[in-house]
């Protein structure tokens, strides 16, 4: 007899995991669609642009015209009724001053006397204005827009003094402005198209997998399993579309045959029952007992498309909503925190940022407990309810205590989601893939860090701070209903899984006395971490903020570090599973990001210092894709050791739940630097910290006992 | 004698008062159909005859269609004439007193603390205009609370406001300040001025005017006080609320430009009646509307007046001579004649 089909069938998902590596239908679908949204978006951004930039030189000259005519009918009040000769004309520079600082398309305003001396003259040099004075006609007679050297357009209006012309002003715009805010709209249009490529694949994948691959994939396991005999199982699927109905008729075929079969068992009964002759009746005894060894139609089981990447989608969704206020918000907290308390101002800034943490924390391992309570979805719904009403709350904020108590709200929903999710991929994966399954995990949560701060950004500058939180509660709803929908599917929790993973005091204290394991969390996890929660999560929105950039721009600058890890995460798994050598590769990681730090040192102008930042983001996303996968590997391996006496998942768990301390601890490590050492001394101390940890952690695992262990464990693992 | 000269002299002003105006005459009625309450009656007491502020004032209760009447005396200049004003109030007991001018305001109403206050309206709701300094003056508490029936409306723009407009004109050094020892109102302004001018990184000199035999300010030495003050290094004068400095505006303004000084008024009559150069000033229309919403509030709304803060006026009016500026040489700055009124008989 064939042995029983699995319970549930399981998609066998690789890593951490952005494009299937199969050729598959959603490959083709993901890269079909790309294609189209590029064309596309292309092509409309290319007229608005055009559109934009032809309208460009009427505008122009039209507020060249507006300005000219104020001015000049206030300069020829001063020098016509009056009667203030021009060249006696006082305050005239702090005028022109006001006037250019308060219309930046303006680039130059001179008055000229009627034989051709400047009189007056702001925003360009003496030398360049006798240049376009030269290059104009004595044309006097109106306002007569020319094209003059250096890209300017000068206009000329005419100063009546009592009788006769007593003056020339030329007004002279540029299009310098103009351009450089056209570039700010198509830097925003092009991160809307890649952030909406990346909603489009994570959305595909989810409709794909729930709605197409996965019963297909279903159907073709149970179809093998008809080739080798078993007809016994059925297939569940909630859905009225195609794929739904082809279910719905492959059941009733499957169906067909268990009805078939037990007509054919009643037939044999009822004919052996007739027999007399023992031989007979023996021989389709017989008979029935071969179709029984060759054919499977009862006890089989029901095939559920339980996809452990169902959660990607609305987890993606929700690290979103979370990201979205990335880009602001520690301004925004700036704006409520009190400066008459004895907590210094900083402290108070950067508060809120490690209580949302430390609430996420905190309520973790309650959040296992009730997982295994009520299950995987309400605890789920509950944490983006929670969530949800912590936006809104930011939305009405009065003041600083209202504005920290909804953010701890949020931290709490953040924290429930976080271990539901995690919970979810433990009770749907079997032990063999579910560390790859955390691949999903990872993969939504740096792509919702990707999106939503340069989303976030382009509405903060749009509609403020406040109103933007209400983006990030819809986005939560759609994940909440999401969830809502999905995971009715889902099967009850299974009571034992989550509990098992929690971690009993012995178990801690032997993995607390293991040097790899210390080593590995407290000098590259949490370093990790705080890199995350202090300098980019606290450092870098207000950093940027002083560097004068608005709030598209800081957010695209932050969407760096999430694009930079996704883009390299696979690579880094590649490279890294090929050499084995997971140590030197977290060790790496924290040496390149150290060294993009310490590079803000040497920077003493604006751009520079935003270079510096730049290069300091893309090597703290580059490494984290470098040690994320080795980080994983080596307490695996470690993990693997302990085999016997503590689950492998309890281990990995207990591992990214003390992990996540980093990142209460990020933003107040990052209120201290900044208040010992400023901006950039602060960033170059946190590379000074990392390159330290670093090399302290590469003498623990170089350890000749460690070592061994390892390798060790990495022969076995290989 | 002296008495009934006074009365005579007042009958004269309230005949003028009546002639030159004759819509809005001394006893005035305007009923409103809707309200058919009894008309308002308010008493005013003037130091110096009507002013457009009691025209203000008289527009805004027309405006509104507040029924109202109103009695006006005149001190004439001399504060001995407020006790038969007070007797007559007293026996008319009107529903609000109004008084002009800190002199006929402290005549009137009288200070906070007084040992006779049988020699003042006490009790009847008041309100004052043109008081440069109630709270010095101890006709008010404070600003917020008057702390008794009497309110009003501030006039002044505040020193600040009026020395960041001389240096919004020049970066003027030095500024010198002649004033009637005798007023109150000078020494108080003299003293805030000795306070707040080094503050702004100018220098301050201070001239008061000689007395005669009589222990009066003698105007005679106006032309000598502002040579020496040009001979002091001072590059501009400033006029503050000074009646004495006011009354002898042509010699004062005349010597000014004589001496090539620019002069700053903080009040009207200067720059209007004489030739200030230039001034940030309260529209004396305006302020009168100002005081009659105060008066509103009392008679309409009955709020008490100790509950009403003295109200001020935000906006101030910039004002300046060209013809002055013309003599003297200094033109003002683009940035003022943007938002100045100005007063040039060579314009048409």
């Amino acid at each position: 007899m064939k042995p029983a089909p699995p319970l549930v069938v399981i998609d066998s998902t690789v890593k951490v995991q952005f494009l299937s590596q199969q050729r598959g239908l959603l490959t083709r679908l993901i890269l079909l669609a790309i294609v189209v949204l590029l064309v596309g978006q292309i092509a409309l951004a290319w007229f608005a642009l055009i559109g934009f930039e032809r309208e460009l030189e009427p505008q122009l000259n039209q507020k060249a015209n507006a300005v000219g005519y104020t001015i000049s009918s206030q300069l020829s009040f001063a020098v016509g009724d009056l009667r203030i000769p021009s060249e006696k004309l006082v305050g005239v520079d702090a005028y022109f001053d006001n006037i250019l600082a308060s219309n930046k398309d303006i680039k130059y305003l001179s008055l000229v006397d009627p034989s051709g001396n400047v009189l007056f003259l702001r925003g360009i040099l003496p030398e360049t204005m006798n240049q376009i004075l030269a290059g104009l006609s004595n044309n006097l007679g109106g306002s007569n827009f020319k094209v003059n050297v250096e890209g300017h357009i000068d206009g000329s209006f005419p100063i009546y003094g009592i009788e006769d012309l007593s003056g020339i002003l030329h007004v002279g715009v540029s299009s310098e402005h103009v351009v450089s805010q056209l570039s700010q709209i198509l830097y925003e249009i092009i991160t809307v198209i890649i952030i909406s490529w990346l909603v489009t694949f994570e959305f595909l994948s989810f409709f794909m997998g729930s709605y197409v691959s996965e019963p297909l994939e279903n159907i073709r396991r149970v179809l093998s399993d008809g080739a080798n005999g078993v007809f016994a199982n059925r297939l569940v699927l909630r859905s009225r579309d195609e794929v739904g109905r082809l279910v719905t008729s492959f059941n009733g075929i499957l169906r067909g045959l268990q009805n078939r079969y037990n007509d054919f068992v009643f037939d044999a009964r009822e004919l052996m029952n007739a027999q007399i002759d023992s031989t007979v009746s023996h021989k389709i005894s017989e008979v029935h007992k071969q179709v029984n060894e060759y054919y499977l139609f009862t006890g089989g089981q029901e095939v559920r498309s339980i996809n452990v990447k169902q959660i990607r989608a609305p987890l993606f969704l929700f690290i979103f909503s979370e990201e979205i206020s990335r880009s602001f918000l520690p301004l925004f907290i700036s704006r409520y925190a009190p400066t008459d308390m004895a907590v210094p101002y900083d402290v108070l800034v950067g508060l809120p940022i490690t209580l949302f943490m430390l609430a996420a924390f905190i309520i973790t391992p309650i959040g296992g407990g009730l997982v295994d309570r009520f299950g995987v979805r309400r605890v789920m719904l509950a944490g983006i309810a929670a969530a949800i009403l912590g936006y809104v709350g930011n939305f009405f904020t009065q003041g600083y205590i209202d504005l920290v108590a909804y953010r701890i709200l949020t931290g709490i929903g953040f924290g429930l989601v976080f271990i539901a999710s995690d919970s979810w991929i433990t009770q749907n994966a079997d032990t063999g893939n579910r560390t790859q399954s955390n691949g999903i995990f990872v993969g939504a949560v740096f792509v919702g860090i990707t999106c939503g701060p340069p989303i976030g950004g382009i509405f903060a500058d749009r509609i403020g701070f406040e109103s933007t939180f209400l983006i990030s509660a819809f986005l939560a709803i759609v994940s909440g209903y999401i969830v809502y929908l999905v995971f009715r599917n889902a099967k009850l929790p299974d009571k034992s899984k989550s509990s098992q993973l929690m971690l009993g005091m012995r178990d801690w204290l032997t993995l607390l006395k293991d040097a790899r394991f210390v080593a590995v969390l407290l000098l590259a996890a949490i370093p990790g971490r705080i890199m995350f929660a202090g300098f980019l999560i606290y450092l870098v929105p207000l950093y940027l903020n002083e560097l004068g950039h608005n709030q598209s721009s800081i957010g695209r600058i932050m969407m760096l570090y999430g694009f930079t890890t996704i883009t390299f995460v696979s690579l880094a798994a590649r490279i890294a599973d090929r050499y084995g050598k997971y140590s030197y590769v977290v060790a790496i990681g924290g040496t390149i990001t150290g060294l993009g730090c310490i590079v803000s040192l040497f920077t003493d102008s604006v751009s520079s210092a935003s270079n510096a930042l730049l290069i300091a983001i893309f090597t703290l996303g580059f490494a984290h894709a470098l040690t994320l996968t080795s980080q994983n590997a080596i307490i695996q391996l470690i993990a693997k050791h302990y085999r016997g006496t503590m689950g492998r998942a309890s281990v990995i768990s207990a591992y990214r739940t003390v992990e996540r301390f980093g990142m209460v601890i990020g933003p107040l490590l990052a209120v201290a630097l900044i208040g010992a050492f400023g901006y950039r001394g602060a960033i170059a101390g946190f590379g000074s910290i990392l390159l330290g940890v670093t090399a302290l952690f590469l003498i623990v695992m170089a350890l000749p006992a460690n070592k061994q262990v390892l390798e060790e464990t990495d022969v076995a693992n290989a | 004698m002296l008495k009934i000269l006074g009365l005579f002299k007042l009958n004269l002003v309230l005949c003028i008062a009546m002639v030159m105006l004759p819509s809005s005459g001394s006893t005035q009625t305007v009923v409103d159909e809707s309200t058919p309450t009894e008309p308002f009656r308010i008493f005013a007491v003037l130091w110096r005859g009507e002013t457009e502020v009691e025209a203000g004032f008289r527009d805004y209760f027309n405006q509104r269609g507040i029924p109202y009447e109103m009695t006006v005396r005149s001190l004439d200049l001399d504060k001995g004439n407020a006790p038969p004003i007070v007797e007559e109030i007293k026996r008319v007991q009107p529903d609000l007193v109004y008084t002009w001018g800190t002199a006929a305001t402290t005549g009137i109403v009288g200070k906070i603390e007084t040992e006779e206050p049988e020699k003042f309206v006490r009790e009847i709701p008041g309100i004052f205009v043109l008081v440069a300094y109630p709270k010095s003056a101890n006709i008010i508490e404070s600003f917020e609370q008057t702390g008794r029936p009497v309110t009003g409306v501030s006039f002044l723009a505040s020193l600040e406001a009026q020395l960041n407009t001389i240096l919004a004109y020049r970066s003027f050094k030095k500024i010198a300040v002649i004033y009637d020892i005798t007023s109150s109102n000078s020494r108080i302004n003299v003293a805030s001025l000795e306070e707040t001018v080094p503050k702004l990184g100018m220098e301050l000199l201070v001239l008061p005017v000689p007395l005669d035999e009589n222990g009066k300010s003698d105007p005679e030495t106006l032309p000598e006080l502002i040579q020496q003050a040009k001979d002091d290094g001072a590059d501009i004068l400033y006029m503050g609320p000074d009646s004495f400095l006011t009354r002898h505006g042509d010699v004062y303004t005349a010597s000014a430009i004589a001496a090539g000084l620019p002069t700053f008024a903080s009040t009207q009559a200067p720059l209007k009646n004489y030739r200030a150069m230039f001034g940030l000033v309260t529209d004396y229309h305006t302020l009168g509307k100002l005081a009659a919403v105060q008066a509103e509030h009392i008679l309409l709304e009955k709020k008490r007046p100790e509950d009403l803060p003295i109200a001020q006026l935000k906006r101030f009016k910039l004002w300046i001579n060209m013809d002055v500026v013309r003599e003297i040489g200094l033109y003002p700055p683009m940035s003022m004649i943007t938002i100045a009124d100005f007063k040039d008989s060579r314009r048409n």
